[in-house]
């Protein structure tokens, strides 16, 4: 086994630098990052269920909106698990970083209860 | 009395002596020294910043270190609820900090209470007591989240991942 052995003295200096290179590239994300809810609008009845299972109270459903606060939300698929519709999903977007607490609510437009 | 230089005055844009000093201007300038306070978090977070430091993200690779005083730091990097216990502890940080100052607010306890919202030993949100910069959501924020809210900061970064035109 002396090539073998040769091969194992040899590797670590063949293995390339493990950094990231964020922000320059960007982030390399596993498959189980759960991001920002997202609506689906084609399939939302405004049923009101995601604002009621919400523990942190981040999602507001207004007539023809449907608003989630950054800030609040903690990212647990709640409202996901509630819809009925199935018509949230927990998306990738994770960079949500603002400058105000208004600029952390993000909107979606949603059609009335049908 | 100086007389004026016999050569002309160099074109601050166009001078091939000017190339070097302004590639190292902009490539070192806006480094930060950070000050982390934990105010009452569940320690989420501060694993997530303590993962900037690994051989992974490698934060130093961006001109940004944490240091150990809010006298040598530029930014305040605030985790958790902001206790009533912390509230005081928090103000005494703020003010020991060297002007011009930032606070950065890291998860949804230090935006909004998060999950311990309305709570009676807590505020909602580090705003309450410090002039928070930049929020970072998350629960808790993935270490490039907190990275792009250190970048946002400083204006290196525009938000939603993207870098600002310089």
């Amino acid at each position: 086994m002396p090539m073998d052995l040769f091969d194992r003295v040899l590797r670590p200096l063949r293995r390339r630098p493990l950094t990231g290179r964020y922000p320059d590239e960007p982030a390399v994300l596993p498959a189980t990052v759960h991001g920002l809810p997202e609506v689906d609008p084609s399939r939302c009845d405004a049923t009101g269920d995601c604002v009621t299972a919400c523990p942190t109270r981040a999602i507001t459903l207004m007539p023809g909106s449907w608003t989630v606060d950054a800030g609040r939300c903690v990212f647990c698929a709640a409202c996901a698990l509630a819809c009925p519709q199935d018509a949230i999903r927990l998306g990738s977007r994770f960079e949500l970083a603002g400058r105000s607490r208004e600029a952390l609510r993000v909107s979606t437009p949603v059609g009335g209860p049908r | 009395m100086t007389s004026p230089s016999p050569l002309p005055v160099p074109e601050s844009e166009e001078d091939p002596a000017m190339v070097l000093p302004r590639e190292i201007d902009r490539r070192l300038r806006r480094s930060l020294h950070v000050r982390h306070l934990d105010a009452g978090s569940c320690n989420g977070c501060d694993w997530e910043i303590a993962a900037l430091l690994n051989p992974y993200h490698d934060l130093q690779r961006l001109g940004i270190d944490f240091v150990a005083s809010p006298r040598h730091a530029d930014l305040l990097l605030v985790t958790g609820v902001m206790t009533r216990n912390l509230e005081e502890a928090a103000i005494r940080t703020y003010e020991a900090m060297p002007e011009p100052r930032l606070v950065v607010a890291v998860g949804a306890c230090a935006i909004s209470g998060g999950v311990f919202a309305g709570s009676y030993a807590a505020r909602d949100g580090i705003d309450d007591v410090l002039p928070v910069d930049v929020y970072v959501p998350g629960c808790p924020p993935r270490p490039e989240a907190i990275i792009e809210g250190l970048l946002v900061a400083v204006g290196r970064m525009a938000g939603s991942g993207k870098r600002s035109a310089n």
